[in-house]
């Protein structure tokens, strides 16, 4: 029993390093799902009282694909952000929704959820990854060719649940899909450019 | 560790070079106007109004506290005597009417006094390298009008240089070049003819100022040719269907320019050259080295004359991106302690302080990082999130290369001695450098095919140039160690003086692993800083750093 536990666990571990794939293809020449109307969300995103219970980061989740699922019904505003955790993750959200006015598509994979964005020469993929696994994501864009990608990330530790923020830019060969992994437990921003 | 262990037992087989500390100097800074010679092209007023507004007017201190963690005591102004005559338009006008015509018409350069820029450079010990156009000056501020007629080119650079003389900002100033890249399809016969008209006046208000001409030496696939297509219609139909002719043709330039020139040439003190790209065949290396030397031996009439590299950048405007990593940082601080402890350069200037080119990070205060050239709009440029309506300055990852080397030079400025790992070997001929670049240009391929295999180890060398103070009480040694397999065991013999105490030194890394990853404008750097101080004998360069090791001498009885 105690090695039918141990190897549970051991297969638990190495599934979990294995990152699931999730593969989007983003068309530039569909019809939008919504516009972004940055003045009102941009105003919604830094407004309104402080509550401590935001400062957790599955209710930033929770709140983040509530904005997702209102761009699904082609609104553009988003639920008020505050909190210590969400002025980081606001501040993420709200350059991804300022500089890519046009939201071309919102999709899911179990609890791994995106909405797809494009303006000023970019594309940007807003992914929420609530889940202990990272997830490989493979973005081909149809239409017009990507390049290297700016990642955005705000994480939560699996121990203590503290939130922390990183950025950084990778590379990707012109033309072919943008891939890279999300981390578990995060919700980022990746931009690349597509001309 | 086992590979680390052969690594070391192989080394030690080796012994370490003999450096000489009371040896006659390679260079003594001291006696160059250029002071340090490490530096940025562009500098921060070349931006409009409210830049400089904003940056040396309002908040000159917190500007400065930002410009010296960037380490940008020597700065190139480009356009300067235009410039200079916007500002003194903008001091002269009256009336608020006639200020905001002023500022309609030249805000792009205008700043409110042209002393306040002077003075800041004044008060900080900044140098800067002015290029002057002779093309035409503005005759009529109100208008607009401007001439072309060689009297009055001359005497408004002549004005402009008696105001800097006049002011006392003689030392501010590290010398005039003769038009910035006035290759680019213009005739070198004219522009020779006038310059040789002003340069002997510009000498008689300013005996001793230093004066250089540009040189032309491209080679096919250089990245500013790319570069200066995309944004020149004119240069790109010059090069269209005909690339070897097209190079020659501008190449040719340089030769033509000298033999028109040779009334005047004698009272240049420099030639200036633009060096792009950073593979071994492109010109941040010892390819531009040699380049220098041919040209020399083609013309004789420039033999002898010192260099200023006044532009200079692994790659040009087609990728802006690619300077904002570690790697870029690391692979300039190969080349800044190859021209270092080059007798024959007095000065770089690295292209440019205000786009994001590794130094500096500007904020519009509108919501955008500036980029130089390309629009946001292009996807190259990089939003803002942290946007509160005023322009702001944020440290690159190259800027504590600068600060690191300026702050150890200006203490040393006698260079003594040059080398790779246990090796004196002069460092035009390092190829640490390129090799470097090249590898880190592997890992980016690497990463960006997916990650498939091993990632290609990075690997160029343990660079470094050995410089001591006038007094010899004090020694630095400036350090680039771009292997990353193993830290460097840092061991010299010493000749005439000997180490006394510990070292102080300074650390600026990596993890290995973000060395080719883009540092994002506003964010957390992936690179840091460190200082300790370690006992001789037992000082290790981590790899992946910039460093400088300084410490007391005393002389070897």
């Amino acid at each position: 029993m105690k090695k039918m536990t141990i190897a549970t666990v051991a297969l638990v571990a190495a599934l979990s390093a294995f990152p699931r794939d999730v593969s989007i293809v983003v068309d530039v020449a569909a019809k939008p799902i919504a516009s972004v109307d940055y003045s009102a969300a941009g105003a919604k995103l830094g407004a309104g009282p402080a509550m401590a219970k935001q400062d957790d980061f599955h209710a930033l989740v929770a709140r983040t694909k509530r904005a997702f699922a209102a761009f699904d019904r082609g609104k553009t505003d988003v639920s008020p952000f505050n909190g210590k955790t969400d002025r980081i993750w606001t501040r993420y959200l709200s350059l991804a929704l300022r500089d890519h006015r046009k939201a071309l598509a919102h999709g899911k994979d179990g609890d791994f959820e995106y909405l797809s964005l494009e303006g000023r020469g970019q594309n940007c993929i807003v992914a929420v990854n609530p889940g202990a696994e990272p997830v490989k994501l493979t973005v081909t864009l149809k239409g017009r060719q990507s390049g290297d990608w700016v990642l955005r990330r705000v994480s939560a530790d699996a121990k203590t649940g503290a939130v922390t923020a990183r950025a950084w830019g990778g590379y990707c060969k012109r033309g072919s899909p943008v891939t890279l992994v999300i981390a578990p437990r995060s919700l980022s921003t990746i931009t690349y450019r597509a001309r | 560790m086992a590979l680390a262990g052969a690594a070391a037992t192989a080394f030690a087989a080796m012994p370490p070079a003999t450096v000489d500390l009371a040896a006659e100097p390679i260079k003594d800074q001291r006696q160059l106007r250029a002071g340090t010679g490490c530096g940025y092209a562009g500098h921060i007023s070349m931006l409009d109004k409210r830049y400089c507004d904003e940056f040396l007017v309002k908040h000159p201190d917190e500007t400065w506290k930002r410009l010296a963690e960037g380490g940008a005591y020597v700065v190139r102004e480009w356009s300067a005597n235009d410039r200079w005559q916007a500002c003194m338009a903008l001091k002269a006008a009256k009336t608020a009417a006639e200020r905001d015509a002023v500022v309609k018409r030249y805000g792009g350069i205008a700043c409110a006094d042209p002393r306040v820029v002077w003075d800041f450079r004044k008060r900080h010990g900044i140098r800067a390298l002015l290029t002057l156009e002779n093309y035409s000056v503005i005759v009529d501020t109100k208008t607009g009008r401007r001439s072309d007629d060689i009297k009055d080119v001359k005497r408004v650079i002549c004005d402009f240089v008696h105001w800097l003389v006049a002011n006392g900002y003689k030392n501010q100033v590290i010398g005039f070049e003769l038009s910035n890249e006035p290759y680019w399809g213009n005739n070198p016969e004219r522009n020779a003819a006038r310059w040789a008209e002003i340069v002997p006046e510009i000498k008689k208000i300013f005996p001793e100022v230093d004066i250089g001409f540009p040189i032309a030496e491209y080679r096919a696939f250089d990245p500013d040719v790319a570069a200066v297509r995309r944004r020149s219609t004119a240069t790109d139909k010059w090069f269209k269907d005909q690339g070897y002719y097209a190079f020659s043709r501008l190449n040719q330039w340089s030769g033509r320019f000298i033999v028109a020139f040779s009334n005047a040439i004698d009272q240049c003190s420099h030639v200036i050259y633009h060096f792009y790209g950073g593979y071994r065949s492109e010109a941040v290396g010892p390819s531009g080295f040699s380049r220098i030397h041919a040209f020399a031996q083609a013309f004789p009439e420039v033999k002898g004359k010192k260099v200023w590299i006044s532009e200079w950048r692994e790659r040009s405007d087609e990728d802006n991106h690619c300077h904002q990593s570690f790697g870029s940082a690391l692979t300039k601080a190969h080349y800044l302690l190859s021209t270092t402890a080059s007798p024959m350069v007095d000065c770089t200037s690295t292209h440019q302080l205000s786009c994001l080119a590794g130094g500096f990070y500007i904020a519009d205060g509108k919501g955008d990082w500036v980029v130089q050239w390309a629009e946001h709009d292009e996807g190259r440029g990089y939003g803002d999130p942290d946007a509160t309506g005023v322009p702001r300055i944020e440290i690159g990852p190259a800027g504590p290369v600068y600060r690191l080397y300026n702050e150890a030079l200006m203490k040393h400025p006698l260079i003594l001695d040059t080398g790779v790992w246990r090796e004196r070997i002069r460092g035009e001929k390092l190829c640490s450098g390129v090799l470097f670049y090249e590898s880190t240009d592997r890992v980016k391929a690497w990463y960006a095919n997916g990650c498939k295999g091993k990632r290609p180890e990075m690997r160029g060398g343990e660079q470094w140039v050995l410089a001591c103070n006038p007094r010899r009480t004090s020694a630095v040694f400036l350090i680039a160690n771009s292997v990353e397999a193993y830290p460097w065991p840092m061991e010299f013999n010493y000749k005439g003086y000997r180490p006394r105490g510990k070292a102080r030194c300074r650390f600026y890394r990596c993890r290995p692993e973000d060395v080719v990853m883009r540092h994002i404008p506003g964010e957390k750097s992936l690179a840091w800083m460190e200082e300790k101080t370690m006992e001789f004998g037992k000082i290790v360069i981590p790899s992946m750093c910039v460093a400088t090791v300084e410490f007391d001498i005393e002389e070897a009885k």
